[in-house]
């Protein structure tokens, strides 16, 4: 499953996916960020394969007088046992967090696409919109309701005027 | 002038007072709520 994984890493079209998916912001440095990293850890691996892991202790014995040291050093050399990692709890972690990612996105396209379409719909609100000067009554009733209400209040409570109207629209009292 | 005859007096009394109820009757009903929604919508719908 790593050599898999590896292929799929190296297929990633990192450029692509900025541009086909318009990404911005912090998205993007956050996307240049990971790649970098990702550069970094396979260069790394790449330094490290490169080594070599070989002595040529035969070459050392003919060279150096102390074959003791020679000796000891091979018997180290040829003891050691690289340690091994148990990476499948954190690919599990990883797959975990993939599903979950994958998921996240899913709630959030489906979000983003309903705002979308409210957006649509207040977009044609106020593009066939008429001007304020030609609404009615009835229009401004129809988008809020409780005005209605608040009049038949006033009604019951015999308040006939509207306070401060006459100083934004001028008093028609004569006397 | 027959206002000031007394024989019309009663007639006068009793088709005033009805008059002035089906006047106040339409005003309160019809006439001053139909005024008090377009001042109030007028306030509502302008900012300054």
């Amino acid at each position: 499953s790593v050599a898999a994984a590896r292929s799929s890493a190296v297929k990633v079209d990192w450029g692509k996916i900025v541009s086909s998916l318009g990404l911005t912001g912090a998205t993007v440095s956050s996307l240049q960020a990971f790649r970098k990293r990702h550069e970094e850890a396979k260069k790394n691996a790449y330094e490290l394969q490169n080594q070599p892991t070989t002595v040529d202790f035969a070459h050392y014995r003919k060279v150096l007088k102390n074959q003791k040291v020679v000796d000891e050093i091979e018997q180290h050399f040829k003891s050691f046992k690289p340690v091994t990692y148990d990476v499948s709890k954190q690919l599990k972690t990883i797959d975990a967090f993939e599903a979950k990612a994958i998921e996240d996105a899913k709630a959030t396209e489906g979000k983003v696409n309903q705002e979308i379409g409210d957006l649509q719909k207040t977009l044609e609100n106020i593009e066939s919109a008429r001007p304020f000067d030609q609404l009615s009554v009835d229009d401004v009733f129809k988008a809020r309701p409780d005005l209605e209400k608040k009049i038949e209040e006033m009604v019951k409570k015999g308040r006939w005027s509207v306070p401060g109207y006459n100083e934004k629209f001028g008093s028609v009292v004569l006397m | 002038m027959p206002q000031l005859v007394p024989f019309y007096f009663t007639n006068q009394i009793f088709y005033g007072f009805a008059s002035l109820s089906v006047i106040v009757y339409l005003f309160s009903i019809y006439i001053l709520p139909h005024y008090l929604e377009i001042y109030v919508t007028r306030i509502f719908i302008t900012k300054t």
